[in-house]
């Protein structure tokens, strides 16, 4: 009799508690209720999808916080239109299904006014593709993927990141001019991303210069171990090695590159670093490398912004801006600009607004999103990977080798239509519904 | 108000009922507790998986760690279908669904002799073969990028009916009438002979070899069936997101069943439901607000009530208010 | 494909998959031990592997390599044997399949943890010089890294089966993975021994995480390339035997490294192939017990 008394209690207990946890979530979701910014006038919602658990983490929040700074900025000035700017963030690992699924969430429930960030190249085609069904605008500052401004492109979306193409040509031309690289090996990370950079660093050593390719491995994600490949490169004695990987296995290749000692008999060379890549690497740092923005460069714009991200985010010791930051900052406040330029956040006038403006992109050479392709045509630098007895701190992982003006580095009309570029839709298919 | 209980928990129509008055209302229910209508989506989407699964796991007792595999297939397979010929989304889905069903027989017919921890590692092993295949055959799949544009239109019989579904909330309602016919058809499946012999497997295999029955067939019929839901669920996944991807296949996706199915409670009718229900709003909730230092650690989190279930709730939900059956 | 595979180019993928073969060894005797006399199916070896490889990142500037060796692994048993009488034992009476959903879930919990305290980013991990570089026969280069690797774990298994053929103790785990009733009658406290096997299989994950680490680097899922291999090492092997996690490990690390060389989008697929094929035609795998867990 007690037994029955006892459970009979436990479950009305139960009943009360998740009540009353409902009563709270519920009331919460009340509160929350529309925002409301300065002069009474309703905030300007940007939904951002990152990656914030999952291997890409640290550079998900490196975007992230560049978004996040540039908010903050126009919020001290009085918001932009006299509206708040407020950012949702939303966490999608690499998992492209979950993207999409956070960007639903974000369109469908939080009903944002744009869609920014992402950083694997399948997330940012995937939600590319579902802003454009949706008619959100979605400025993509993560995915280096040749795809999404070639033959996944939207009307509705504009990138931010150096597409391959530019990044792999700025590459191959420098260590075809310094080290006079005429004898090529790659090993090809076997998907989108890697085919693409091969293809690309082919078209400047073997076609531009005359170079040959001496042979090519492709590698699938996430192989370990490089030692057949490498070994093979060796026997083949090219100039330079070039490594179309990225992540784990750009570390894991180049630590093997040292392990083996190709270091003492070729270059090694690749379409994109970062400062994730090389402190993997740590003392095995090596190569030339296509890369975006570092915080070492000596223009009063990029020292300004790397100061000032130092001093915002100085909680953390370890840490330097990366190119991370200035992406999304940079993609962040041009939208705000484009917007004040329109003078409205409709989806039209802004994109038009973005269109061929020509901006300081805290570089040489000013930078501005293609017409044609939604594309932000900038420098595109060259780093050296360095680890020496002369590294000093986390500034140090690269050295500046030398920039390639936009123009020279991204693919001309020509070029983008005959590799797949897909006309961007004409404006009237923009109206909803 | 006891007596009313009472007639709920031994009518089965009205239970049935209630349920499918539920879920007709759901998406204006959710709403109230921070949802919406992409949530609601994929709640029922994955009540329908964990209602099939819990058949092979709560009611025969045979887990299988590859179910995820029929799943992503029979998605995978309409959206190709549905991208390369313009044919009604009901063929699409119909052949998705024939696609990964018949593959269930075939793979259903080679494995099911074993049992226990063997069956449970052949399914791991054919649903890894899946993932790989459709994560490495970029031309044919999209690889890592997986499949864009899966289109959702209407659904509808070519001259007889077209009905809308590109909106969220209609292709909810499309969803829910599957869904209950689903949990109806499972209904009568459980409180049949074929029913009542699965349980007595579960129970004791060789008993029900002794008093005569045809064990392996039954085994493999739970399977096929199990296999069913879950391919149904895959293509109304397809259709959701209008994308597939490789990690529909892969073994930590099927484990996603399994927790669902336990969480929510194995071998009760209702369990898997409100099992996929919470998981699929735990996910959304966890990772907006498991936040520390600006990084996500949904995996701490689902970890630790999940461990907390298994340890201490091992009848999940609703095995906590009625015994399983 | 690569037809054209050159006599260098073999035995350098041979020396490779021995190597990568010894560390699925190492996972898989701990883990078929576990699996033959508790009955456990142990996913949070995975785990234990990863802490293993993160203990060398946090003693090594304490340390330096070598003690590590033995560092590494008497922490992670520690913390195995707690896993494994606090949250273990309490479910040995249920059904298998919740203590296969506990370390499954434990495995989701600590990996996050690790990457609370550690964070995302991968961290490089270097052998120490003496055994970097490589080894040139003339007709081929070995790495000296994965010579070391071979001939370490062949002392540290040679060391393991001593172990269990030779000692009171060890034979006593082994006749209890045959009959585990029959070591109970005898008297002896199943309770503290299932906790040191379980210790023992946490520090040879470890230890095959020390080893692992300077080939494939330290980054928070890496315990997810190797369970999987592992497991299969097992079924190979057949449950509950040594022998066979040893001649099972070796096959499936060789035929890996060779299929990277031949088609390597088919390297992940053919450890699974493997796996069926053995389950469907003598699923009590090379030298199994037959009936076990069946």
């Amino acid at each position: 009799m007690e037994k029955k008394l006892k459970k009979k209690i436990s479950r009305r207990d139960f009943l009360k508690v998740a009540g009353v946890t409902g009563a709270a979530i519920t009331l919460e979701q009340f509160l929350k209720g529309p925002y409301v910014g300065a002069a009474g006038k309703p905030p300007i919602l940007i939904g951002n999808v990152e990656p914030l658990s999952g291997p890409y983490a640290d550079s998900g929040r490196d975007e992230f916080q560049g978004a996040e700074f540039a908010n903050n900025e126009y919020n001290k000035k009085g918001g932009v239109l006299g509206r708040e700017i407020k950012m949702i963030s939303e966490d999608a690992p690499s998992n492209p299904g979950i993207g999409v699924q956070k960007a639903k969430k974000l369109v469908e429930r939080d009903k944002v006014d744009f869609l920014s960030g992402t950083l694997t190249s399948s997330v940012t085609i995937a939600i590319s593709d579902y802003a454009w069904n949706q008619k959100v605008l979605f400025m993509a500052f993560g995915s280096h993927s040749d795809d999404t401004t070639m033959q996944k492109s939207h009307r509705t979306t504009f990138r931010t990141t150096i597409q391959n193409w530019a990044l792999s040509t700025a590459c191959a031309t420098w260590i075809a001019k310094n080290w006079n690289v005429r004898k090529i090996y790659h090993i090809t990370a076997d998907y989108t991303w890697g085919h693409t950079g091969r293809d690309s660093m082919n078209r400047v050593i073997i076609k531009k210069f005359g170079g040959t390719e001496l042979g090519n491995d492709f590698t699938p994600l996430g192989t370990t171990d490089f030692s057949a490949q490498l070994l093979k490169a060796r026997g083949l004695k090219p100039d330079c090695l070039i490594v179309n990987c990225y992540g784990a296995d750009q570390i894991n290749c180049v630590k093997q590159f040292k392990e083996f000692g190709l270091d003492k008999e070729m270059k090694l060379a690749g379409p994109l670093s970062g400062t994730p890549m090389m402190k993997g690497i740590g003392t095995a740092a090596a190569g030339a490398w296509g890369m975006s923005w570092l915080g070492t460069i000596d223009t009063p714009g990029s020292k300004k912004l790397h100061d000032a991200l130092m001093k915002a985010y100085q909680n953390y010791s370890e840490w330097r801006p990366s190119y991370r930051h200035y992406l999304g900052y940079i993609t962040h406040t041009q939208l705000f600009e484009a917007i004040k330029r329109a003078g409205t956040t409709d989806m039209i006038p802004v994109i038009k607004a973005l269109e061929g403006h020509k901006f300081d992109g805290l570089k040489w050479n000013p930078s501005y999103w293609r017409a044609f392709d939604h594309q932000n045509v900038q420098d595109v630098l060259v780093g050296l990977a360095k680890r020496d007895e002369n590294w000093k701190s986390e500034d140090d992982y690269f050295q500046i080798l030398g920039h390639l003006k936009g123009e020279e580095a991204f693919p001309t009309y020509e070029e983008w239509k005959a590799n797949g570029g897909h006309e961007l839709e004409p404006y009237d298919m923009l109206k909803k519904g | 108000m006891s007596s009313l209980i009472k007639t709920i928990r031994t009518n089965a129509t009205l239970q049935l009922a209630i349920l499918s008055i539920i879920v007709l209302l759901w998406p204006y229910i959710i709403p109230l507790i921070g949802g919406y209508d992409g949530l609601a989506i994929e709640m029922v989407i994955f009540a329908i998986f964990a209602m099939g699964f819990n058949i092979l796991l709560g009611y025969t007792g045979i887990l299988s760690f590859g179910h995820a595999a029929f799943f992503g297939l029979a998605g995978y397979a309409m959206g190709l279908i549905l991208i390369h010929l313009k044919i009604p989304i009901l063929l699409g889905m119909l052949f998705g669904i024939a696609l990964s069903t018949v593959t269930a027989i075939l793979i259903g017919l080679l494995i099911i002799r074993k049992t226990g921890i063997y069956f449970a590692m052949l399914t791991i092993a054919f649903g890894q073969m899946f993932f790989f295949i459709a994560s490495r055959w970029k031309s044919f799949t999209g690889g890592e990028d997986g499949l864009t544009g899966i289109p959702r239109d209407v659904i509808g019989i070519p001259g007889l009916f077209s009905i809308p579904i590109f909106e969220p909330l209609h292709f909810y309602y499309f969803i829910a009438i599957v869904f209950i016919l689903a949990a109806i058809v499972k209904y009568r499946l459980i409180h049949s002979h074929f029913g009542q012999v699965l349980k007595t497997i579960r129970e004791n295999e060789t008993r029900a070899q002794m008093v005569g029955y045809n064990v392996r067939r039954y085994k493999l019929l739970s399977f096929i069936i199990s296999s069913i839901y879950a391919a149904v669920a895959g293509t109304l996944y397809g259709l959701f997101l209008n994308y597939m991807f490789p990690q529909t296949l892969d073994w930590i996706r099927s484990g996603d069943v399994v927790i669902m199915t336990l969480v929510g409670g194995m071998g009760t009718f209702f369990g898997p439901i409100i099992g996929a229900g919470v998981i699929v709003a735990l996910r959304v909730l966890i990772s907006i607000y498991a936040k520390i230092g600006g990084l996500v650690f949904w995996q701490l989190f689902m970890g630790m009530i999940f461990l907390i279930f298994v340890l201490f709730f091992p009848k999940g939900i609703w095995g906590f208010f009625q015994k399983s059956e | 494909m690569h037809l054209n595979l050159t006599f260098p180019v073999i035995i350098t993928q041979l020396v490779n998959g021995f190597a990568l073969g010894m560390l699925f060894t190492l996972m898989a005797v701990g883990l078929t031990i576990i699996m033959g006399l508790m009955r456990v199916i142990n996913f949070t070896h995975g785990i234990l592997y990863t802490l293993g490889a993160y203990t060398v990142i946090t003693l090594q500037k304490f340390f330096g390599f070598w003690p590590i060796l033995a560092i590494a692994p008497a922490c992670v048993g520690i913390l195995g044997l707690a896993i494994e009488a606090s949250m273990i034992r309490p479910i040995y009476k249920r059904d298998p399949l919740h203590t296969l959903l506990l370390t499954f879930g434990v495995a989701l919990v600590l990996e996050d943890v690790i990457r609370l305290i550690w964070g995302d980013v991968p961290y490089p991990m270097t052998a120490p010089q003496i055994l970097s570089g490589v080894v040139n026969i003339g007709v081929a280069y070995f790495s000296k890294y994965r010579i070391f690797v071979i001939v370490f774990t062949s002392v540290l298994l040679f060391g393991v089966w001593y172990f269990l053929e030779r000692s009171q103790l060890g034979k006593t785990i082994l006749a209890g993975t045959f009959d585990r009733e029959m070591v109970v009658t005898l008297g002896i406290k199943i309770d503290l021994l299932f906790t040191l096997v379980f210790g023992i299989g946490a520090g040879l994950a470890a230890i095959a995480g020390v080893l692992a680490s300077p080939i494939r680097g330290v980054f928070p899922p890496m315990g997810t390339d190797i369970i999987m291999p592992s497991f299969v090492v097992v079924i190979i092997g057949g449950m509950g035997s040594f022998w066979g996690a040893v001649i099972g490990g070796l096959l499936v690390g060789i035929v890996k490294s060779l299929t990277v060389e031949i088609y390597s989008p088919m390297a992940d697929v053919i450890v699974f192939f493997l796996l069926a094929i053995v389950l469907l035609i003598r699923p009590r795998g090379i030298s199994g017990i037959e009936g076990l867990l069946e």
